[in-house]
């Protein structure tokens, strides 16, 4: 655990300060916009409804859709006067949402604070001679106060739990840990984002929380309350200049010694931790990538068709590839080791069904590398159901029978991890499984590798759909190899004794890591091989 | 010099009227008070001398100017008012609220706090003990002082005066009263003063005002009023202390 920490120390604090960075700008940039919308709603009654109706909108739009929207939106935008062309991934469209989100919990509280300004300040204000906006300055936003700070609490207590998203789309922050330990089976990276995140939001909310005590303190403490405030100010506007400059400034990378390549790069998070993945691959190589953004799986397509990012990890079998005209980089080194895809099925469902092998059986060999990136696409671009999709092929190949009434008895529980090749993996299992009568119950879509293999361990489910490849490295902890036949074996040998479970034989596809360029690209630059790479930018 | 001519005040276009055809002139250094019970259209009569209200018809003139050609903002700016529910602002110190009009006009901070601590000791509040206090560390008392010296910080010459004293006890408003009558004898200010007590108007009001439903009745001083009453309802609203000078 100390060296897991020692190990992860820099990048931690990089972390931390774009995490405070984001969150910092964005609920700065909120209270900017915020506190004039929030004060014109008050003295327009008929905007109120409208501007606390859009923000609360605003609010209920799932994060990572806006993340998404806000790429396609910031990408078709042409280039502004003075700020030029705004990044469509990274920084800019995670901002540009934590501060959307932030807007609510402000605006609706500078509202609510100015209704609450007693009308006989109001009227003395009016009888005294103030303007209208001497009597905001004085009187209306100063009684405000302790509300519309109570509202930037919020927002920012939202907003630090917000930013762990945008590491979806490469803006950086906690979240990047929490991503790539999610994917994984590593708990203690899901904790290292996840921890600092949880106390960012205590001590930030305990700091907001002091300072609200500060102006509100009764006024027996009046020399002390300024003495708070002042502390106050003095104490936060540095913590969170810092956090800005931290975020804003670029990362250094530790992998001086190899060659940087002259690429935008976006990866997943898993594809950045794994032990199969970036690491090593630099290490393959002999290169490196200076630009690296991680990013989520369903916004990688777009920002390199986008010409955002030049280069994405992608899967060998994805149904995007063809339709975003992404050419795949040869291994030319052998670096990725095989991903068969077979079902992995307890050893006690086994027990109470001994025909389940036989059902499951009748896929082994029928799914090469094409048929798997059709069906993919089928369901990712053509969005057609993936049941409907899995039922309509193996009707195609004849496998499913006449399905019989199931059976009594336990049924085998059947899941997938929350991808498309694995859930329709999945559907055509329960569907194999039901045309013999074996009944069935499916738990489809859950969040990633770890969770799945812990779950089978535990008996909580029954089967699943695996790549050889995944279990060897990221699952078992194993050494890669680049020979298909003794990756199946090693992983069929192990699991018995550490999952009470047998690996039935592959489907028959390879579902490799792949570096995914723009064609268009890999013509011009001449690009075929991973190692191309290298090659200086014309 | 105050004058209100005609003056009608009406929230529905006519059929009623909150204010109806007030006539009436408060010359310099005098004190008006205008008597009533709640909702004789005293108070509406004062806000729409500094245009807090706007009046339905009728004119108003301060200084010999119509208000309604002057400037809103330097009007009130003008006129000194104390208000009813004192309306002390929560946030700022007795001698923040005291110099808030000397803000408002950008003086400097050393003369609004010198000025503030010099009106504090005029309303009989040490300024060494009350100054740096907080609204809601003041009696209700303490408190309408701070208002009327809030409404004397920028020197007018007019000070409206609505119901000051209306929530405080007896024995407080008393004491605030004398305090009003020496500064009046002292700053020779012209005062409008509503209440609707009348042992208070008679005791300040070099010429009392008598308003029922928004028209006013008579007006005189007090002792005309006890004297020679116009109407009915006069006569029965002054038959007490009427009956005490007698005794």
């Amino acid at each position: 655990m100390i060296s897991f920490l020692v190990e992860h120390r820099a990048e931690l604090w990089l972390r931390l300060g774009e995490h405070v960075g984001l969150t910092a700008l964005s609920v700065g940039l909120a209270v900017a916009l915020g506190v004039p919308l929030g004060v014109l709603a008050r003295r327009r009654p008929r905007l109120e409804g409208l501007v606390l109706g859009a923000a609360g909108i605003l609010q209920t739009v799932p994060s990572l859709a806006m993340l998404a929207f806000l790429m396609v939106l910031l990408a078709a935008l042409p280039a502004l006067p003075l700020v030029g062309r705004v990044r469509s991934i990274g920084v800019p469209p995670a901002l540009i949402a934590l501060t959307l989100y932030a807007l609510l919990p402000i605006i609706r509280n500078v509202v609510a604070g100015l209704r609450g300004v007693p009308e006989a300040s109001l009227e003395a204000a009016d009888g005294l001679g103030m303007t209208p906006r001497q009597r905001l300055r004085l009187v209306e936003l100063p009684l405000a106060l302790p509300v519309i700070l109570a509202g930037v609490r919020t927002a920012a207590v939202i907003g630090v739990g917000v930013a762990t998203l945008s590491a979806f789309i490469g803006a950086g922050g906690l979240g990047e840990f929490i991503n790539r330990g999610l994917y994984l089976s590593q708990n203690r990276l899901i904790l290292l984002g996840a921890v600092p995140a949880a106390w960012l939001a205590l001590l930030l909310d305990q700091a907001l929380a002091w300072g609200e005590a500060a102006l509100m303190a009764g006024p027996a403490a009046s020399p002390a309350r300024r003495r708070a405030r002042n502390a106050f100010a003095l104490a936060l506007l540095p913590a969170l200049a810092g956090g800005a400059a931290l975020a804003l400034a670029p990362a250094e990378s530790a992998q001086a010694a190899l060659a940087p390549v002259a690429v935008r790069a976006a990866f997943t998070g898993e594809f950045i931790e794994r032990p199969d993945g970036l690491a090593g691959l630099q290490a393959a190589y002999g290169l490196r990538f200076p630009d690296v953004r991680d990013m989520d799986e369903s916004l990688m397509y777009r920002a390199l068709a986008q010409n955002a990012v030049d280069v994405i990890s992608v899967y060998s079998t994805d149904g995007r590839l063809d339709a975003f005209g992404v050419r795949l980089l040869a291994d030319d080194k052998g670096y990725f080791p095989p991903y068969e895809a077979a079902a992995v099925i307890r050893e006690d469902a086994l027990r109470r069904w001994p025909g389940a092998p036989a059902a499951l059986g009748r896929l082994s060999g029928r799914l090469d590398d094409a048929t798997m990136r059709r069906l993919n696409y089928e369901v990712d671009e053509k969005k057609r159901a993936p049941e409907k999709v899995a039922r309509e092929f193996l009707e195609s190949l004849g496998l499913l029978g006449r399905a019989p009434r199931a059976r009594d008895g336990r049924p085998v529980v059947v899941a997938s991890k929350a991808f498309t090749e694995g859930v329709l993996l999945g559907h055509m299992m329960a569907l194999l499984l039901e045309s013999d009568g074996i009944p069935v119950k499916r738990r489809f879509n859950l969040g990633g590798t770890m969770i799945v293999s812990n779950a089978l361990k535990a008996g909580e489910i029954d089967a699943y759909a695996e790549y050889t490849g995944t279990a060897l490295t990221a699952i078992l902890g194993l050494p890669s190899t680049p020979d298909r036949a003794r990756a199946f074996s090693t992983v069929a040998e192990a699991y018995p004794e550490r999952f009470a479970s047998r690996w039935l034989a592959p489907f028959g596809f390879n579902n490799s890591y792949a570096l995914g360029v723009r064609a268009a690209e890999a013509e011009r630059r001449g690009w075929r091989t991973i190692g191309d790479l290298k090659r200086p930018a014309k | 010099m105050i004058e209100l001519r005609g003056l009608s005040k009406s929230y529905d276009g006519g059929s009623a009227f909150a204010v109806k055809d007030v006539s009436l002139t408060v010359k310099d250094g005098k004190t008006l008070v205008l008597l009533g019970s709640s909702g004789s259209g005293k108070t509406t009569v004062l806000k729409m001398i500094n245009r807090l209200i706007e009046p339905t018809s009728g004119a108003i003139a301060v200084d010999g100017r119509d208000v309604r050609s002057q400037e809103i903002v330097a009007l009130r700016r003008s006129i000194g008012y104390v208000f009813q529910r004192v309306g002390l602002f929560p946030h700022m110190t007795v001698e923040e609220n005291v110099a808030v009009g000397l803000r408002l006009l950008n003086r400097p901070e050393g003369e609004r706090l010198e000025r503030a601590r010099e009106l504090l000791a005029l309303v009989e509040l040490p300024p060494d003990l009350y100054a740096r206090r907080y609204p809601e560390e003041l009696s209700g008392g303490q408190a309408q002082r701070v208002g009327v010296a809030r409404a004397l910080a920028t020197d007018p010459q007019y000070l409206l005066m609505d119901e000051p004293f209306g929530a405080l006890d007896e024995v407080t408003r008393s004491s605030l009263r004398s305090a009003i009558k020496g500064l009046r004898a002292r700053l020779g200010k012209t005062i409008i003063f509503v209440t609707h007590d009348i042992f208070e108007a008679l005791d300040l009001g070099d010429e009392i005002g008598v308003m029922h439903e928004g028209t006013l009745l008579q007006l005189g001083s007090g002792a005309e009023l006890i004297r020679s009453p116009a109407t009915a309802f006069v006569e029965q609203l002054f038959r007490k202390p009427a009956e005490l000078l007698r005794a």
